[in-house]
């Protein structure tokens, strides 16, 4: 093709860039605002008392439950475990995922699995659902280690799991690794599909982590929560669609030190994120959205100690919910406690007070038919797990005077 | 006709959300790409051997490491290449695949063609491969600041949207404006080509910077730079 004026070559390229200009501004005005799943306001209401302090007021978490989810036989290290809900459709209630193997990042370490069955209460016996070898032969490059899942239901009721794959180098070189459920069968009733690694840096993809449970939408996306730790440390936000598309990276924090921030939804698009801190502060950090996720800024510090040790969050009935290691150093404690805002917790109970030196440590939390679960890691060695039920203020104070 | 029905190009410019390539091609491409980057380093480094027997041979060593590289799974160096370092970027291999085709045809590297038949002020810059060898310097290094979060914006991120394209589309075939020769300098075929793949596949990663620009040839950037300042200086 021969462009003989430079008038004509002029028009040629300006309405080639204008058109595909044109293209993403279409784009981006077809693109729907991030918004918190409503369910997650009300998710586990199991009281007729309205959301906040009312609610808080009219009753008390009791624990009713605990104890350990089964370890794959023979294997003598667990850690970072994630609970997943199921629809109550399922025969399963609640999936348990960690990562298990001789020890943290060992070579033979696994994606570990255990359902909670829905009539029995009990977990099933655990299986090793995702390794190195196949996660890299799947995706045609090898993979060294594997470790924190993080597992996630769609709007299809499709599960998904996103686990830390490391290249050349400790738990900096780690990549995010997302993976699908594949159809069922007798033989395989868990097998999971790498559907890709998530495109999250130029230099070599390397140093991306995931940890912390994700944030449904009211679109059946959600928000994972992931940090960098390749010598600085800050976190992002990713947004996916409802079928786990990548959408949108937002970064959370512009601190260096912060990283695997649990998502806690105020409202619809006023989120907050809690953040481990990484340097010699000993505190939750906080940063806060109030556009869905667009544009985060730091928002200081939670008066709560912290010894550089994951949290987890939740919504339900009206309050947000924190688990974490309530000092300065040592994670020989676990605590509790809620908050209306946020940012003014109380505490609630401690889940485990054991003496310095022994580790409790990265909690997850779900709701399941009403009641609230907490698993976290029980000195490297196994997983263990609490169940809550919400007693309501008039039935504690009736059971209290009954003989 | 669904949106997933729509053809690639049509879906890039409309997706709500940033195209990613097919999973199933990956490991296909890294394999390709690993075999054409290493084969046209091999050939490079053994054209500097001073015996004769190695220059001879480096064709054969050569093909020999893409062969190696082309091997899929544990035995093959791409799927190690591939734990450290992903996949080369199209760029990397569009500028392989130019170099092994110039030395196969046993012509020199080009550095800057003549055009026939234009005028002396017509004539491309003769700076054109430095100047896109800066530029690409230079967003190596943006790049590589966006990764550790110094810069105010998510420049990484920003590489998924059109917009990104459109304006690298811009810088790419803009010069060809003022110097319709321009497109046949050494840089601005291999430009084009990798836009023109990456717009209809979104290799390698769905994200822009990736296709044009990896960390390793981000580093062979600043070695050519190096060493044209120091030809210039008459080192």
């Amino acid at each position: 093709m021969h462009f003989p004026s430079r008038w004509l070559r002029t028009g040629v390229v300006l309405g080639i860039a204008g058109v595909l200009c044109l293209a993403d501004t279409a784009r981006r005005a077809q693109r729907v605002p991030a918004r918190a799943h409503p369910e997650v306001q009300i998710q586990g209401m199991v009281s007729d008392q309205p959301p906040g302090e009312a609610a808080m007021a009219g009753g008390h978490w009791e624990r009713v439950g605990q104890g350990h989810i089964p370890m794959p036989q023979g294997v003598p290290a667990a850690h970072a475990s994630a609970l997943v809900t199921l629809p109550t459709t399922h025969p399963s209630a609640l999936l348990a995922f960690w990562f298990a193997g001789d020890r943290e990042s060992a070579p033979n370490v696994q994606i570990a699995m255990s359902a909670l069955d829905r009539k029995s209460g009990t977990w099933s016996v655990p299986r090793m659902v995702v390794d190195r070898w196949d996660v890299a032969a799947q995706l045609g490059f090898g993979v060294r280690r594997l470790g924190n899942p993080v597992a996630w239901l769609d709007g299809q009721g499709q599960v998904h799991l996103f686990v830390v794959a490391t290249g050349l180098g400790g738990w900096a070189a780690g990549r995010v690794v997302h993976l699908q459920h594949t159809a069922a069968s007798t033989e395989a009733p868990w097998a999971w599909k790498a559907v890709a690694v998530l495109p999250l840096s130029w230099l070599w993809n390397t140093s991306y982590l995931v940890r912390t449970a994700p944030l449904p939408l009211s679109d059946g996306g959600m928000v994972l929560p992931a940090y960098f730790e390749l010598g600085r440390k800050y976190p992002v936000a990713l947004r996916l669609d409802a079928q786990g598309g990548l959408w949108d990276v937002a970064p959370v924090s512009s601190r260096g030190h912060l990283l695997q921030p649990a998502l806690l939804a105020m409202g619809e698009r006023d989120w907050l994120a809690l953040m481990r801190d990484g340097g010699p502060g000993g505190r939750i950090r906080l940063a806060r959205t109030r556009d869905g996720g667009e544009q985060w800024a730091d928002a200081g510090d939670l008066p709560l100690d912290n010894p550089d040790a994951s949290v987890a969050t939740l919504t339900a009935g009206g309050q947000h919910l924190l688990v974490y290691n309530p000092q300065k150093s040592g994670r020989n404690r676990l605590r509790m406690a809620s908050s209306v805002d946020g940012t003014r917790w109380s505490d609630l109970v401690d889940l485990e007070n054991g003496p310095p030196g022994r580790e409790y440590s990265y909690p997850a939390m779900a709701m399941v038919d009403g009641q609230l679960w907490v698993s976290y890691t029980d000195q490297r060695q196994s997983i263990a797990w609490q169940r809550f039920a919400w007693v309501p203020q008039a039935l504690a104070a009736s059971s209290k005077g009954s003989p | 006709m669904n949106v997933a029905d729509w053809p690639d190009w049509m879906r890039m410019v409309q997706a709500a959300a940033p195209l990613l390539p097919q999973p199933s091609f990956l490991p296909l491409l890294r394999q390709a790409g690993w075999a054409l980057v290493l084969a046209a380093l091999v050939s490079a480094a053994l054209q500097g051997f001073g015996t004769h027997w190695i220059r001879d041979k480096a064709g054969l060593l050569a093909l020999a490491c893409a062969l190696w590289a082309g091997v899929p799974g544990p035995w093959g160096l791409s799927y190690w290449l591939g734990l450290a370092f992903q996949t080369p970027s199209l760029m990397a291999m569009v500028l392989s695949l130019q170099y092994l085709w110039q030395r196969l045809t046993q012509r020199k590297w080009p550095q800057n063609v003549q055009t026939p038949g234009l005028a002396a002020t017509q004539q491309p810059s003769p700076c054109w491969p430095c100047r896109y060898a800066v530029l690409g310097m230079v967003l190596g290094w943006l790049l590589l600041l966006d990764t550790f979060a110094y810069l105010a914006l998510a420049l990484y991120a920003w590489g998924f949207s059109p917009l990104a394209y459109a304006l690298l589309f811009v810088l790419a075939i803009g010069p060809w404006v003022m110097a319709p020769g321009y497109l046949q300098t050494a840089p601005a075929p291999a430009l084009l080509v990798v836009l023109a793949v990456f717009g209809l596949t979104r290799w390698p990663t769905g994200n822009v910077w990736d296709a044009l620009l990896d960390p390793w040839l981000f580093v062979g950037l600043h070695i050519y730079l190096f060493a044209r300042y120091r030809a210039h200086r008459g080192d």
